[in-house]
């Protein structure tokens, strides 16, 4: 493949990709603003449930992983568990469903759609394991 | 026959994006409806976003360009193919960890080395590494201390594997 080929191609791809990004972007900036309203009522204290609701709501959370540290942190700050807080950072940089129409687009359905059940299974096993070995450490 | 049944496949595929677009118009409309500040407050913010990652569009661009040009059938199929072995392992692995940005940045450049020859499990592990992210971790120690950030890598790593061994029996080829 020459370079003009390699660009008509580049270019034809980038002209899939952009729509969909653009309407992903608004969906997920919607979703973080609401659900950022709501992030302190979400926890009910309960080590189990609170742990599935912190891979929920980090599974539709987007943005910076960075973002993620400093909104675990302040949970960690207000009294929720470590376990649940560990699902929420892990979830909010593994699972994306908010990017799964642009994954699925671009990777396909099939693995796009595993990735994000698989991730965020992983991520709840990966929580408990996190401080199941901290306790054991600490 | 196969033509036919080509272009209905592609006619489907065209009118996905308006289905999706509609379904996002509905939300907003719905949602301006309800709580006006809401959807201002997003859009706002997603022109923002959406100005802060212009730049990356060029890069996106310069690496789909470069990945066309370079990544040739015969060099993805040699070290992410399915002869990869170990070398596929290890280079999905500290790729994974290395290279930095968003991951829809990387998207083009996974789909034109899926068409030449990537492995499955050899994507999978690397964008699950991509959660190992080295600039990060002085950020990730300070919120929650190095025992947890040490585990939490060490486990990333091993679980990235179990990821693509995974979807590698569960997303077969073509």
């Amino acid at each position: 493949m020459n370079l003009k080929q390699s660009t008509i191609k580049a270019g034809g791809n980038l002209r899939k990709m952009i729509p969909i990004l653009v309407g992903v972007l608004l969906l997920a900036t919607l979703l973080n603003n609401l659900a950022q309203r709501y992030y302190d009522k979400l926890f009910t204290g309960n080590y189990l449930k609170d742990t599935f609701i912190g891979a929920i709501a980090g599974s539709l959370s987007f943005g910076m992983a960075l973002t993620s540290y400093v909104v675990g942190g302040e949970f960690l700050h207000n009294g929720v568990s470590l376990l649940a807080v560990t699902a929420f950072v892990m979830t909010w940089t593994t699972v994306g469903i908010m990017m799964l129409p642009l994954e699925a687009k671009m990777l396909g359905t099939k693995f796009a759609v595993w990735r994000n059940i698989f991730n965020f299974i992983f991520a709840i096993v990966i929580s408990i394991l996190t401080v199941l070995i901290l306790n054991m450490i600490q | 026959m196969t033509e036919n049944k080509n272009a209905k496949t592609i006619a489907k595929k065209g009118r996905g994006i308006y289905i999706f677009w509609s379904v996002v118009l509905i939300i907003y409309i719905v949602v301006f409806l309800v709580d006006g500040s809401l959807a201002m407050k997003s859009l706002q913010e997603t022109g923002i976003t959406l100005l802060k990652i212009l730049p990356i569009f060029v890069l996106i661009f310069v690496i789909m360009v470069l990945s066309n040009l370079f990544l040739t059938p015969e060099l993805v199929k040699k070290h992410f193919g399915k002869e990869a072995g170990l070398r596929g392992w290890i280079y999905a692995l500290l790729f994974g960890v290395l290279v930095a940005g968003p991951p829809y940045a990387l998207y083009p450049m996974l789909k034109n080395m899926r068409e030449h020859g990537l492995e499955i499990k050899y994507m999978a592990t690397f964008l699950y590494n991509r959660n190992v992210k080295l600039a990060l971790i002085p950020a990730m120690i300070y919120y929650f201390g190095w025992q947890y950030t040490m585990v939490i890598t060490v486990l990333v790593i091993i679980f990235s594997v179990f990821n693509g061994l995974i979807l590698n029996v569960l997303v077969k080829d073509n």
